[in-house]
């Protein structure tokens, strides 16, 4: 949809998706949820989506990509994106869509290949998001869950030991923020997918407990994509403890979600 | 794979049931068995992937391995081990004997 290039025709698909995920999909009663779809390009038209569609029985979330806006959804312009969100208690998922040049981080990476590629589309653009959110404030102007899925979750090892020291160094460029940055990373919610499968899988729980994520983390899938997982990923894992597999398979995103 | 000690070998299935281009599954002591043939070699281990439980009968066969189609995981035919020890499928003795393809527990 992002790909679209005149702006009224891919406000137009925004809605008629909604229509549809409303008509066809989201259900009151208990079976059903689903997350509607906004575009960040568009903030004002996504809002009034949002205050249209928002309220439809089984419409739990907002779904946004984050390979594709030309901004960090930090950005000021995408505020009543989250005004809206906030006033319909919507949690904001990003959910990468490959491969949008010529918008970060496909601009300039000059892939050989989709190995290349695709080891790098998805947490790049989530780090460049999860920076820009926390160093301008947005937890602290607005009440809002967010969730960053189809990345795994261990790039946030790195972000939270990168920019906790940054922050650090220079407090002054962050004004807003109450807490240390890795701090705002372990409120955040991220989905499983695609479940790392480090050389000693104790070590994903060891990933999950330094970064207190143990009611943070919600099980995807990205079915039907090649690198979807099935509940086996989860339930087979030898590194996560029982409980935590509970959490990840439902206890969570009922939460984030309001199930 | 082959083994000529028969005696302790299960009857699983035809040998006819059995081509290059369609593995058998087969049920052996409870649980489902991939059995490959490879020019004229036969080789059973688990049908079901051990990294997330996808169906290894279905999986590209080259150079001695099966790869699983779910998401590529490559396991030796002869031994199950995974290319970078990642996991292990379970493999099992496989014998033809006449029309039959015997199937046993690995030794």
């Amino acid at each position: 949809m992002s790909l679209i290039p005149d702006h009224d025709t891919r406000v137009a698909y925004m809605r008629a998706y909604n229509n549809m995920v409303v008509d066809r999909f989201a259900r009151g009663d208990g079976t059903y949820y689903a997350k509607m779809i906004g575009l960040p390009e568009h903030p004002e038209e996504t809002a009034a989506e949002v205050e249209r569609v928002g309220h439809e029985d089984g419409i739990v979330g907002l779904f946004v990509t984050d390979v594709g806006p030309t901004q960090p959804l930090g950005h000021r312009r995408h505020d009543p994106i989250f005004e809206a969100a906030e006033a319909a208690e919507l949690p904001i998922v990003l959910h990468s869509t490959t491969g949008l040049p010529p918008s970060f981080p496909a601009a300039g990476m000059n892939p050989k290949n989709f190995l290349e590629y695709h080891t790098l589309s998805h947490p790049v653009a989530k780090m460049w998001h999860a920076t820009s959110i926390i160093v301008r404030g947005v937890p602290e102007r607005f009440d809002v869950d967010f969730g960053f899925w189809e990345a795994g979750f261990s790039w946030l090892q790195l972000l939270a030991n990168r920019m906790d020291r940054e922050y650090i160094e220079r407090p002054n460029e962050a004004p807003e923020l109450t807490k240390l940055p890795s701090e705002y990373l372990s409120e955040f919610y991220y989905g499983s997918q695609p479940l790392e499968e480090p050389r000693d899988p104790d070590h994903l729980q060891t990933i999950i407990d330094m970064n207190e994520l143990n009611d943070q983390l919600v099980y995807t899938t990205d079915y039907p994509h090649m690198d979807f997982d099935a509940p086996t990923a989860v339930t087979s894992h030898e590194g996560l403890r029982e409980e935590q597999k509970r959490k990840m398979l439902g206890e969570n995103a009922a939460r984030l979600f309001g199930i | 794979m082959g083994d000529s000690d028969a005696e302790s070998l299960e009857r699983v299935c035809d040998a006819a049931e059995v081509t290059e281009q369609s593995p058998a599954v087969v049920e052996f002591d409870g649980t489902k068995v991939a059995v490959f043939v490879v020019d004229g070699e036969y080789f059973a281990l688990d049908a079901v992937c051990p990294h997330q439980g996808g169906p290894l009968e279905d999986g590209k066969v080259e150079e001695g391995c099966v790869y699983c189609p779910w998401h590529g995981w490559q396991f030796d035919l002869e031994s199950g081990d995974h290319v970078h020890g990642k996991a292990t499928a379970t493999t099992y003795r496989v014998a033809v004997e006449g029309e039959d393809v015997l199937v046993g527990p690995s030794t």
